[in-house]
């Protein structure tokens, strides 16, 4: 399976759910997505995915001044944020399933 | 790789990004790439992908992230934008405004990343409200400006209010405040927001020059030109007098009195070279006042009271006016008599039988209380006298002749 592809589907709830942990600039959500397993993630993706969740009015933003560097552009979950991911659990819950479902009963039934 | 060498690669390739995503508004390319340089920067820093152990140039950057065109691409594309319009698709009308506006950026940018820009930017959060109060006052100016021109209204200074346009500051500043705090980063807001503060920048300094100048010309003192020069004359209770009648002790009234300051100079009520022509108080007519004429023809206007006769009694000869089958008269005194009065240092006695009417001339020599801090040239003569003070006496003397032999210079025979 072409994880991109996949990925692209799912990327909104995989950065949803991260930053749902704990807040999170860029390269912050980058890593944590990649740490729980979604090797092949691309920075520009998270990026871009990070800056339309925000556009959509699902993430909050702030700015945290750092002194070793420069100010760094946090992320958080805002209520319409948190009803999107518990909405897009929900649907993958339901679409994993079926899909877990359909290959299993064709290898099982093999 | 020393690690600004790092950054500036990193730098180019983020440069290379935000070029690839030129064709979209720059507020937009912002929001896409603010804090790239900074992901990417930590990206390096982690365990490098692709299996090579040290990067070294920009092109390792592409091997890590990707060839900035593909890494704009991804980004845009996460970001739910449309990709990249063709070349040759019609250049929008704003465009070198954009380029001017992604050199502003890049050059921000570079601040930031050079090493002074952590500083620079640690201080820029506690002089940001200064900017607001700052870019508050250059619209109140711009507006006050414009408005102007526009409803012809002037007057007051531009830079500083006056009344009812503190409030117009006071909005304007508050509502940059508001922009201001509001936004968290700096380069926040609509465009109008960010096109009147960035003209506000640019026009504070001007603006700011304009409120010295202002400033100190409403603090400094008025210069000696500016201050209005009373002319020459007699003020009595705010007005300037006409005419001067002089009493003696007694209360009579003296004629042709020559009145001079405690410099010897003239004291003139009113009148100028030639001959003077005004209304007289009191009458319905004008009259024409004739000049006394002095040592060498000189035309004096100290003498009092100025006589004259009414304006129609004059004929205009050859010499200038004349008058026929009259004497200059001077015109009704306020008072035929004067209430007698005693000047300090004389006693009743001594004071009655004299017809001297100068102070301390008959024996008695005082001090009186406001005394004229020197011999001035009018008293110079006077202070040999006997029974005189040094400058006790400003006026001198009435023109009695014969009395009192050192008059001042400029007195002699007179003829009305």
């Amino acid at each position: 399976m072409d994880t991109t592809q996949l990925l692209k589907g799912v990327l909104d709830a995989a950065v949803l759910a991260v930053v749902a942990q704990e807040d999170g600039y860029g390269y912050d959500v980058v890593r944590r997505l990649r740490a729980a397993g979604l090797e092949e993630v691309g920075e520009a993706s998270v990026y871009g995915t990070l800056r339309r969740l925000y556009s959509s009015g699902a993430l909050t933003t702030y700015v945290v001044p750092s002194d070793e560097g420069p100010h760094r552009k946090y992320y958080g979950l805002n209520p319409q944020g948190r009803a999107a991911l518990d909405a897009q659990r929900k649907s993958w819950h339901e679409f994993s399933t079926a899909l877990t479902t359909l290959l299993e009963t064709e290898g099982a039934a093999r | 790789m020393t690690a600004t060498a790092v950054l500036d690669h990193v730098h180019a390739y983020a440069l290379a990004v935000r070029a690839h995503l030129g064709d979209l508004p720059p507020d937009q390319v912002e929001d896409l790439t603010d804090g790239l340089e900074a992901d990417l920067a930590e990206a390096l820093q982690d365990a490098p992908r692709g299996g090579t152990d040290e990067p070294s140039g920009a092109v390792d950057l592409e091997r890590r992230f990707g060839h900035p065109a593909a890494y704009a691409t991804e980004l845009r594309t996460a970001a739910g934008l449309a990709p990249r319009a063709q070349a040759g698709a019609v250049p929008r009308r704003r465009s070198p405004l954009r380029a001017l506006r992604t050199r502003w950026d890049e050059t921000v940018r570079a601040v930031e990343q050079s090493p002074a820009g952590p500083v620079l930017v640690g201080l820029t959060p506690s002089l940001r409200p200064l900017w607001w109060v700052l870019r508050g006052w250059v619209w109140f100016v711009v507006l006050g400006a414009v408005g102007g021109v526009l409803l012809g209204t002037y007057g007051g200074s531009l830079f500083v209010p006056d009344g009812g346009r503190w409030l117009g500051l006071l909005a304007l500043v508050t509502v940059s405040f508001l922009l201001g705090a509001r936004a968290p980063a700096l380069r926040r807001g609509g465009r109008l927001v960010r096109g009147a503060s960035v003209a506000a920048a640019v026009l504070a300094l001007p603006l700011l020059m304009g409120l010295l100048g202002d400033l100190g010309r409403l603090a400094a003192p008025p210069e000696a030109a500016d201050v209005w020069v009373p002319e020459d004359g007699v003020w009595v209770e705010g007005q300037q007098v006409e005419n001067l009648y002089a009493y003696d002790a007694e209360g009579r009234a003296l004629d042709g009195v020559q009145l001079f300051d405690e410099r010897g100079r003239p004291v003139v009520a009113t009148g100028q070279e030639g001959w003077l022509q005004q209304y007289v108080d009191g009458l319905d007519e004008e009259w024409l006042f004739a000049p006394t004429t002095g040592a060498g023809g000189r035309t004096l206007w100290n003498v009092y009271p100025l006589v004259g006769a009414p304006a129609d009694d004059w004929e205009w000869g050859d010499d200038g006016p004349e008058l026929r089958g009259q004497q200059p008269a001077a015109p009704p005194a306020p008072f035929a008599r004067a209430a007698a009065v005693e000047r300090p240092g004389t006693t009743s006695t001594q004071r009655s039988g004299s017809t001297d009417t100068r102070p301390g001339a008959t024996g008695g020599r005082v001090d009186p209380p406001a005394s004229a801090p020197g011999a001035t040239p009018s008293d110079a003569g006077a202070s040999q006298e006997a029974g005189d003070p040094a400058g006790a006496e400003p006026q001198p003397p009435a023109a009695d002749p014969g009395v009192d032999p050192a008059t001042p210079p400029p007195a002699g025979a007179v003829t009305p």
